[in-house]
């Protein structure tokens, strides 16, 4: 089933909206929820004992994973040593995707548009036509997008 | 005092607006910022039944559960670095190398 974008977006606008109403008819229904309740959470003293006390040591592991996503995030986006080689990744380009569109069959599309995937083996199945057609010698070495060793 | 069901209310919406987000938006930055509405919405949840109850417990997941949005955040920022540098774009659909 071929699903354009605007019609994902149609879709996905009535999914939050029907989820908001159940959700906000569910609520408005609850009586005891209509007044402000019993209590009020002001109390600082409450919040120290909460802490350090009967949750302290959700806090310190807490502390812990704060430590380790800062360090693992630091070593994530760390500058890289050499620049990435070019060959080695999957970056079809925009022209890759438009032509391997108009060659594709919309029933495999995904919302409307063919995957990247799809795309870059399309695009290198009309330069290698193109290719060998032209001088009869190239051949998948050719392929846009695609690792040298797949 | 604030109704408790307006509050619940005003998460519910935000809870959609994040859901709506998560299924339309490719840019993964936009993703990641409709992810934080939505830990937002349990946010306010949690707040306003601790105001409900009168009990501190509440607040204090909320403190836990900001410090975990954090901590998510700071790691899918450096995983969208990395992607950037790789495949040149925040597209979510251009990354397709570990795609099944």
């Amino acid at each position: 089933m071929n699903i354009t974008p605007g019609r994902w977006r149609l879709l996905a606008f009535a999914t939050a909206l029907l989820l908001f109403a159940v959700l906000a008819g569910t609520f408005s229904g609850i009586e005891a929820w209509q007044d402000g309740g019993a209590g009020s959470a002001d109390d600082l003293e409450g919040l120290v004992k909460a802490l350090f006390e009967d949750h302290v040591v959700a806090l310190e592991v807490l502390g812990i994973l704060l430590t380790a996503a800062m360090i693992g995030a630091l070593v994530i986006a760390r500058p890289l040593l050499n620049p990435p080689d070019s060959a080695h990744y999957m970056t079809p380009s925009d022209d890759d995707v438009k032509a391997a569109q108009a060659a594709a069959d919309p029933a495999k599309s995904t919302l409307g548009q063919v995957s990247r995937r799809e795309a870059a083996e399309a695009a290198a199945a009309a330069a290698a036509s193109a290719g060998a057609a032209s001088t009869g010698t190239q051949g998948a070495g050719a392929v846009p997008g695609r690792r040298e060793d797949e | 005092m604030i109704p408790v069901a307006y509050a619940v209310t005003l998460s519910a919406a935000l809870l959609c607006i994040g859901v709506y987000g998560l299924l339309t938006q490719r840019n993964a930055l936009r993703i990641l910022v409709a992810v934080e509405l939505v830990l937002n919405a349990a946010n306010l949840n949690f707040a306003a039944f601790a105001n409900y109850h009168g009990s501190m417990d509440g607040i204090a997941f909320t403190l836990f559960s900001i410090a975990l949005a954090a901590a998510e955040a700071a790691v899918g920022l450096a995983i969208l670095i990395h992607v950037y540098r790789h495949v040149r774009s925040v597209d979510v659909l251009k990354s397709t190398r570990l795609r099944w």
